[in-house]
């Protein structure tokens, strides 16, 4: 009797539930994914992830909005006969870009990861809702509603931003990925506050300190795993470096970089004079190139990488 | 492994049938299988403090035990003394080794003495707060003769470990709880049923109201020298809110899980907010802690004070208070913070108004002086609970100092991270927040919000449990946060 009892209270229970699953399951295959950390680029690069079920790559490459934008996949797979996808996404800072590396290197088992970084990525806080997604696997995106939990109303304005940053490459938040994870800005019209854009307070004593420790970590962990690091300084407008100070504080930035990275196995490669100050049509704002930049830029770096890669 | 996560459902959904199905027939397998449960769940957090706590568990048994058997005062005194030497040697060492060295160094700072200590690198136990309490009081009881020592290690072990309630309270005291442990349980639809809707009613307090005011509060709590007075006045409201629901809802998910395996726990919370004056507040207000401090603080020492009168009863509230803060954390903060509930009594011990009870029935509505009393009484407990979430007391003053300043009447800054939340946010917040206490106004008769048996027809019933269901789906705050209380 009791046992009847306990049978009717649990199966009540499960009644009472059913609904809540069957309104996720069609959440789920209407496209409104759960939210997976607090950075849209991030979450739109794993349900892309999710969506391709990508086994393994040869190049990886990863970094910030930088990476995402200046490197063309087309370039590098016309140039290369090795697998390639860029993981980058938004606002990476290398901290986060070790945290992530530690968990893909043996994912995606690369020869290489390609890390295209700026004075930016060494500036910022890391992103700290970033290691609960680590373990994102090719069926597991529906888990994540229980396990990151977000209500309804942040789900909905994530996917709503999402289907705007996905509708075309003619904007600043474009995350419409082509088939290696890149994005490729190709705007009309540029803004004139973004084009106004320059790096602020370099290095600063809170995170650039913690951001050299990363970079070194995240040599030495590549070295011991035997995954050649091609670090590469991204391109900027002159205008992104405001004052003699500061392009001073940037020149030991550089030192420091190749430093870390050649003790370690690395290769360092700088191209942050690249394109000419007058070649304003390769930008489109002072640290991101545009999609014309990007090729120009892309087959410049797979010609240096020749003798690397090979 | 908290109650608002993944692990816990996943946990709870495997020892639920089993306690029932497998282990229910023979009380002492079920006793057995709780225990290990118990150990898991603790364990989960840090398998290394899992030792401490089954330490403390077997000295306070033994301990009671020997307690049980002697007829000799001076034996039985100094068995007790071992125990509270133990109880309170143990909360020193992990919880307030730091703060003694930390103030010692700055006091000899203050004479221009730079003492070379460092601060020792300690990790505090979860729960042990609360299950040192929980130990404590059963000796004391012992002693007192209140409680016969339990000869059944299993439920003592059990009742030190009780994971519903070990992490953050209610502390039950042994003549509560292990009586029930002993006795076979049969499960009984309406308790269970009943705990579900408790369940349901904190977790709603827990996941949307006090995690959405935490985005409100830190920022703000974070920039407060930066920030407008009536901005830091919104901050205070929203950490009043944010600490009752966080504490209240973890309360009401225990006693709803305790009440799944059949178990009544101790109270906790009485609607405290409703209180017309502090020590209504009190009672209605961690009521667990309060009257454990009644009986083993506040009560011996009245007794020892009597003769001093109402002196004697001032100083009795303020030694419990102190205690009380001390309990709470190891921070001057906290310390305060006790200090100036003690003051608060005193002119109610002075009127002779500290027992008067004054709870408003529910069949009519509160007179205009009890509103009154109840808003002073809110407003007092809301700008002493600054004390509570301050870092220093240096940042507290601060924070009053900004507080009762000309930009009170500014336009208050909300969005202060925009990636917490928006400003919509927190008006959504606070519309919640009115919800919420409304319900519990309406509801203040009973023992949890969610009990809804004058709703006779169960359609209308299971739209109120899915009401609450989606207003957690849909307004939850997307992040799990750790309970307030867990800290302590």
């Amino acid at each position: 009797m009791n046992k009847m009892i306990l049978k009717n209270f649990i199966g009540k229970i499960l009644l009472l539930i059913l609904p809540i699953i069957i309104l996720y399951t069609v959440l789920f295959y209407s496209g409104y994914w759960p939210v997976l950390s607090n950075s849209i680029s991030f979450d739109a690069k794993a349900y892309e992830l999710n969506r391709i079920n990508l086994k393994h790559t040869d190049i990886l490459a990863i970094g910030s909005s930088v990476a995402l934008n200046d490197l063309n996949t087309q370039i590098i797979k016309d140039n290369s006969s090795l697998s390639y996808y860029n993981f980058a996404s938004w606002n990476l800072q290398i901290e986060d870009d070790y945290l992530l590396l530690k968990h893909y290197v043996f994912k995606y088992k690369p020869k290489y990861v390609m890390l295209l970084s700026t004075m930016h990525d060494f500036t910022f806080e890391p992103n700290t809702s970033l290691p609960a997604n680590l373990d994102l696997g090719g069926q597991m995106l529906g888990y994540y509603y229980i396990k990151n939990f977000a209500n309804l109303h942040e789900i909905i304005k994530r996917k709503n931003a999402l289907d705007l940053s996905t509708e075309d490459n003619n904007r600043y938040d474009c995350l419409k990925f082509d088939n290696g994870g890149g994005v490729e800005l190709q705007l009309t019209t540029l803004s004139p506050k973004r084009l106004k854009e320059y790096l602020g307070d370099f290095p600063n004593k809170k995170n650039t300190p913690k951001a050299y420790q990363s970079l070194i970590n995240l040599s030495r962990f590549l070295e011991y795993r035997q995954v050649k690091l091609i670090y590469i300084q991204a391109p900027y407008r002159k205008n992104f470096v405001t004052s003699q100070a500061l392009n001073d504080s940037v020149n030991i930035h550089f030192a420091r970089c190749k430093f870390i990275i050649e003790s370690n196995g690395g290769t360092y490669l700088n191209y942050h004079d690249f394109f000419a100050p007058t070649d304003s049509v390769m930008y489109v704002d002072p640290s991101h190139l545009s999609g014309v930049g990007s090729k120009v830029f892309t087959r410049k770096v797979m010609q240096d990488l020749k003798g690397i890669t090979n | 492994m908290l109650f608002n996560s993944v692990p816990f459902v996943a946990f709870f959904s495997i020892v639920f049938p089993l306690y029932w199905f497998v282990f229910g027939h023979n009380l002492k397998l079920q006793n057995a299988f709780l225990l290990s449960g118990c150990y898991v769940f603790y364990g989960w957090w840090n398998w290394h403090f899992l030792f401490l706590l089954i330490l403390t568990s077997l000295l306070n048994y033994a301990l009671g035990y020997y307690m049980g058997k002697t007829n000799n005062l001076i034996k039985k005194r100094l068995l007790l003394n071992t125990g509270v030497f133990a109880a309170i040697g143990s909360l020193f060492y992990y919880k307030y080794t730091n703060f003694f060295i930390d103030s010692f160094v700055q006091l000899f700072r203050k004479f221009d003495i730079h003492l070379n200590i460092h601060t020792l690198n300690i990790f505090l136990p979860l729960g042990i707060s609360f299950y040192t309490f929980r130990t404590l009081s059963y000796l004391f009881d012992i002693n007192r003769g209140k409680l016969k020592p339990t000869t059944d290690w299993v439920a003592f072990f059990t009742y030190v470990a009780f994971f519903p309630s070990v992490i953050a309270g209610p502390i039950d005291r042994g003549g509560t709880l292990i009586p029930q442990i002993q006795k076979k349980r049969v499960f009984d639809y309406a308790h269970a049923a009943d705990g579900m809707r408790q369940i349901l009613w904190g977790l709603f307090k827990k996941i949307v109201i006090a995690d959405n005011c935490a985005s409100v509060v830190n920022p703000i709590f974070n920039n407060y020298q930066s920030l407008p007075a009536s901005s830091l006045l919104i901050s205070a409201f929203f950490y009043a809110m944010q600490i009752y629901a966080d504490f209240s809802g973890y309360s009401d998910i225990a006693i709803g899980v305790a009440r799944l395996l059949g178990f009544n726990i101790t109270r906790n919370f009485a609607y405290p907010y409703y209180s017309q004056n502090i020590a209504e507040f009190w009672r209605k207000w961690h009521m667990s802690l309060t009257s454990w401090l009644t009986d083993y603080i506040f009560t011996p020492a009245s007794i020892r004070f009597r003769d001093f009168d109402k002196l004697g009863l001032i100083a009795a509230i303020l030694v419990t208070f102190l205690v009380s803060g001390i309990w709470h954390g190891a921070n001057w903060t906290f310390v305060l913070w006790g200090f100036l509930y003690g003051c608060y009594f005193i002119p109610l011990i002075l009127k002779g108004k500290m027992n008067k009870k004054k709870d408003i029935p529910i069949n009519r509505s509160a007179t205009f002086k009890e509103w009154v009393n109840m808003a002073s009484t809110f407003l007092l407990v809301m700008f002493t609970l600054v004390i509570f979430r301050s870092d220093s007391i240096n940042q507290a003053f601060n924070f009053y100092k900004r507080l009762f300043s000309k930009s009170i009447f500014a336009v208050p800054q909300l969005n202060i991270d925009p990636q917490l939340g928006e400003k919509t946010d927190t008006i959504i917040t606070a519309i919640l927040i009115i919800i919420m206490m409304f319900i519990e106004w309406r509801q203040r008769d009973k023992q949890h919000a969610l009990q809804i048996d004058f709703v006779k027809s169960p359609w209308a019933r299971l739209c109120l449990y899915y009401l609450v269901t989606f207003s957690i789906l849909f307004f939850g705050a997307s992040k799990v946060t750790q309970f307030i209380y867990f800290k302590f």
